[in-house]
């Protein structure tokens, strides 16, 4: 929240007031209050304004305004100003009000202690929800940065079921553009990164290949210079970048004069035309929000299939473009879809070959839900169990105004017997709840702006916007809201229950009025077994999600994880051709296997859990199963040195692993995985087989022997099978840019540096990226169930605190309320251990019921959670036995305190008390 | 009811404070010292006794540092009065709250 935010809340304080202020006054009234407080509030120096001191301070004097208000209203209320008048005859609103409010502080003050309870548990509850809130607020609510951001859509193709989002190939976007009606324009970028040489080592930067009509399509405009355009698409178009702000700014102190200088990209001169503007980013699931230099997507795109000139003359099968399109006004998206499907039909009869399989399609999603599709599930589920604590602590509030409520009942007699009506008395009561719900709302807030902190730091790198996420005023109003929401939940109980004092029972010497009496005590039994209920169903929330973490951590990735450092050393197509990165390549794993403490290492096009990721249609030449249109489909497809399974220690399923001998010029060799296998040929020898993706220069297919199968190797996370995979000899295809692992005794990191040295050793201007043991990108693959893990333990852990301390309380209560009945049995007989049991039997009674009411709910609830859980069921029969013998456990013990207080009680005192 | 009116050192101190200049709300609370919540009603009660008056700034002087006018309050002759009544019965008054250099 900035400091114009603080001055907002202010402000719209006294707008809040200002409906007191007579109509007649209103305006001049609060321009006055809104002119001092912007004052006070511009001429402080910024550092103060950043200050807790100083932001308190500006929302009291917003405060004064309240009364000052009020006190207009009286002044002219009055037939003469100057003296207030309190007139009990006719009841003002706004007296009365003050007057509640007057009378709540003094109780407040009375009973600090009580207080100070009520607002921590209600300022945890409500601390907590605010944080949650925000997180959805900027993730799920606010809407995209771009100009009329609904309009803005995402454009997939859809390839069957096994692939129903996939990317985009170059004749496939130009057929798009051309078959549409009802989009503005369709655009295509890439996420990729960049060897940047400035002045010292050489760096990887994230950059954005764009077509050129991309930044039209987002409606972005350059901060200087100009953006990527529609020229920079036509053949023999000079290289151009754009650079972000924060780059700019970065590298080169946001000096304009950047602007016509050249940048070396790759190996190869880039000319700088233009700065895209601050905070510009394309939220899409793929793109990371921090994109350092934006290109044209043509040049290098082409260059990796040979440098076709357009975008026509790319290969239909090599899918990697991300589609962003922009809808016509008044367009719906499910417009915009029928209109995709008919794009799709013709681009079939166009290509019938291609498009052979069934299940061709092109799929049109909001460009919001795309992006929030994968977040969604996760923060409405920590939103619920978030608002079940706050549930669970109105309850115990709610027990804890009941139980004083029962103590003041006596002096609510009095009052209703000297002429107080019964409304009045709710009223103040409920005047009493609100105060005390906004008070717990003001810490709240206070609490989660440092949970707030703590939040965005656990929460995982790919939750979207999660740099933006903050306090604003639609978080200000929320908490507001559940600020009275509270209150009323909590209040209504007593309220209800002044209004129903029974004045006779009241004055009775010992006598049990309403709220300790029959009713009172089955109110506060029903509070005990919603509390428990309420716990069970976030116990077994968390329970699952505990569960379903050890499974994941259990998972056969496919790879053995310790031991190994991996990084990535992308070779540009600009400065290696296919056989010199074979030298180079050949001549650093050599290298690196000789480095001391090296065990074995090896290369990789698309290491797993790199968000690395490549894959194109390949087709089968033989099965028993398949039909021949469905010999073709989507697989991952990597490139791999000899070595490379040695290194990962991807267990050989059959057959044998690349060789040293796999060369280019040799016969042609592939390994698949296990679930190639499984769909490719399920009754038949695998080995032997041949699989294909790319025609020789005579447009025969050449066809890749299969050598070996090895297990399927978990690539996107833990917690994904994905597609079918497929390895080739890296000699044998055309890639340059490779990931490199070693696995190594002793601490992994140690060796980096050196391997490093090995990469600058062979090319001096060669960056190294993404340096990481493949135990932190594990971490880092797991950070979205540990973060879900982590918040719904949290909140479990509250929940059960706080049902074990209202347990306790009724218990407690209770048996302070029976102490005369359980005096009459001891002086009857009963013995110690009688009382135990019998507390004991209304302790563990309410909280068996809670724990039926709760399993039934948890049954019903935890639904939701199924797709955030790998590996185990929403009705997981060990999470509930787990959970429920935890609860019982802590119910009897909460039970048994009290217990033992009332079997020590001497009959004689008890009795001559009363 | 001018004349009726208690004549408190709360209220003092405001008249005090707008005649050597301190003519915002704020700024009288702020150069009073005195609490909050005390100033504003005793500026209402003045404002109705006819001991003040109020009038919105100069909208030029507002506009030259871009924020909006603000409302000044002046003593008026009975106000000048209570001022001279409040200083001889409040000795310190005039050494409590001094002119702000550069009020007008």
């Amino acid at each position: 929240m900035t400091d114009r935010h603080w001055l907002w809340l202010a402000h719209s304080l006294v707008g809040l007031a200002a409906p007191l202020v007579p109509a007649a006054r209103r305006s001049d009234w609060r321009r006055e209050w809104e002119a001092e407080l912007f004052r006070w509030w511009s001429i402080l120096s910024p550092e103060f304004r950043g200050s807790w001191v100083y932001r308190a301070r500006l929302l009291r004097r917003a405060a004064l305004a309240l009364k000052d208000a009020a006190l207009f209203r009286s002044h002219l209320r009055a037939a003469s100003f100057g003296r207030t008048q309190i007139t009990r005859t006719r009841r003002e609103p706004m007296q009365e009000l003050l007057q509640n409010l007057r009378f709540a502080f003094r109780m407040i003050r009375r009973n600090p202690g009580f207080a100070a309870v009520v607002v921590i548990t209600l300022g945890l509850g409500i601390g907590a929800n605010t944080a949650v809130f925000s997180v959805i607020n900027t993730v799920l609510l606010r809407p995209l940065p771009y100009d009329e951001p609904d309009r803005m859509t995402l454009v997939w193709t859809n390839f069957g079921p096994d692939l129903p989002q996939n990317w985009i190939s170059g004749p496939e976007f130009v057929e798009m553009r051309e078959f549409n009606n009802t989009f503005e324009d369709i655009a295509v970028a890439v996420p990729s990164t960049v060897a940047f040489t400035g002045d010292g080592e050489p760096v990887q930067v994230p950059t954005g290949l764009v077509s050129g009509n991309m930044f039209d399509v987002l409606r972005v405009l350059p901060h200087i210079g100009r953006l990527i355009g529609l020229d920079d698409d036509l053949p023999g178009a000079a290289p151009v970048a754009v650079l972000s702000h924060e780059f700019w700014t970065g590298r080169y102190g946001g000096d304009p004069s950047v602007l016509g200088s050249s940048v070396i990209l790759d190996g190869q001169a880039f000319e700088v035309v233009g700065i895209i503007p601050a905070g510009f980013k394309i939220l899409h699931p793929e793109f990371p929000e921090r994109i350092d230099i934006w290109t044209s997507l043509l040049p290098q795109f082409g260059s990796f299939f040979g440098g076709q000139p357009t975008y026509a003359q790319l290969s239909r099968g090599s899918h990697g473009m991300r589609g962003f399109a922009r809808l016509k006004a008044g367009v719906s998206i499910e417009q915009a879809q029928a209109d995709m499907d008919a794009v799709a039909l013709a681009m079939q009869e166009r290509n019938p070959n291609y498009y052979s399989f069934t299940g061709w399609g092109l799929t049109v999603y909001s460009m919001r839900e795309d992006l929030v599709e994968e977040a969604r599930p996760a923060l409405l589920v920590l939103f619920g169990a978030v608002g079940f604590v706050l549930l669970i602590a109105c309850v115990n509030v709610a027990n804890l105004m009941l139980a004083r409520a029962a103590v003041r009942e006596r002096e609510i007699a009095v009052r209703i017997a000297l002429g107080a009506d019964r409304t009045r008395i709710a009223k103040q009561l409920m005047t009493e709840s609100v105060t005390l719900g906004l008070a717990g709302g003001i810490l709240g807030l206070a609490i989660a702006f440092g949970a707030l902190r703590a939040l965005v730091v656990l929460a995982p790198d790919d939750l979207p916007r999660r740099a933006e996420i903050g306090v604003d005023p639609m978080v200000l109003l929320f908490t507001l809201g559940v600020s009275l929401v509270t209150s009323l939940l909590f209040g209504l109980a007593p309220a209800f229950h002044g209004m129903k004092t029974n004045l006779a029972e009241s004055f009775k010497e010992g006598g049990r009025g309403a709220t300790s009496g029959l009713h009172g005590r089955n109110l506060r039994g029903a509070l005990v077994v919603a509390e428990v209920a309420l716990a069970l169903v976030l116990l077994v929330g968390a329970g699952l999600m505990i569960r379903s973490f050890q499974r994941l951590l259990e998972t056969d990735a496919g790879y053995t994880v310790d031991g190994l450092i991996t990084m990535r050393v992308p070779l540009s197509f600009a400065r290696y051709q296919p056989p010199e990165a074979v030298t180079f390549w050949n001549r650093l794993l050599r290298e690196t296997a000789g480095l001391p403490g090296v065990q074995a290492v090896g290369s990789i096009s698309n290491l797993p859990l790199s968000n690395s990721y490549s894959s194109g249609t390949t087709v089968v030449e033989a099965s028993e199963t398949l039909l021949p249109n469905q010999r073709a489909w989507e697989v991952d497809r990597r490139f791999v040195s000899a070595g490379y399974f040695e290194t990962m220690q991807s267990p050989l399923v059959a057959g044998r692993l690349f060789t040293e001998a796999d060369r280019a010029g040799v016969s042609l060799v592939v390994v698949v995985d296990e679930e190639f296998v499984r769909r490719a040929w399920p009754s038949e020898d695998p080995i032997g087989q041949r699989v294909g993706f790319d025609q020789d220069a005579d447009g025969n297919m050449r066809w890749r022997e299969v050598v070996g199968v090895i297990r399927h190797q978990k690539h996107y996370d833990l917690n994904t099978t994905g597609r079918e995979q497929a390895y080739f000899p890296f000699s044998q295809g055309r890639v340059t840019s490779m990931f490199l692992a070693a696995r190594v005794a002793g601490d992994p990191m140690a060796l980096a540096a050196s391997i490093r040295r090995l990469v600058w050793d062979i090319d001096p201007e060669q960056p190294v990226a993404d340096i990481a043991t493949m135990d932190s990108r594990v971490r880092e693959a797991v950070a979205q169930p540990r973060f879900n893990l982590v918040l719904l333990t949290a909140f479990a852990a509250v929940a059960l605190i706080l049902a074990t301390v209202g347990i306790y309380g009724v218990i407690s209560y209770s048996v302070a309320q029976r102490g005369h009945e359980i005096g009459v049995r001891m002086a009857l007989g009963a013995k110690s251990q009688d009382v135990v049991a019998m507390v004991l039997k209304q302790g563990v009674g309410l909280v068996a019921v809670g724990l039926g009411v709760g399993t039934a709910a948890a049954f019903a609830l935890t639904r939701v959670m199924q797709t955030l859980l790998f590996e185990v069921s929403a009705s997981d029969p060990v999470t509930y036995v787990v959970v429920g013998v935890i609860l019982l456990g802590v119910g009897t013990a909460a039970s048994l305190l009290p217990a033992r207080r009332a079997a020590r009680l001497e009959a004689l005192s008890v009795l001559t008390t009363e | 009811m001018g004349k009726r009116m208690n004549l408190t050192y709360a209220t003092g101190m405001v008249l005090q404070a707008i005649d050597v200049g301190f003519c915002y709300g704020f700024d009288v609370m702020d150069a009073s010292g005195l609490p909050d919540g005390t100033v504003y009603p005793a500026l209402r009660r003045l404002e109705a006794a006819g001991l003040l008056t109020a009038r919105w700034e100069d909208d030029a002087a507002a506009e030259k540092e871009k924020r909006p006018p603000r409302r000044y309050y002046e003593l008026t002759p009975a106000g000048h009065e209570k001022l001279v009544e409040a200083r001889a019965r409040f000795r310190g008054l005039e050494v409590m709250i001094q002119p702000a250099r550069g009020a007008s």
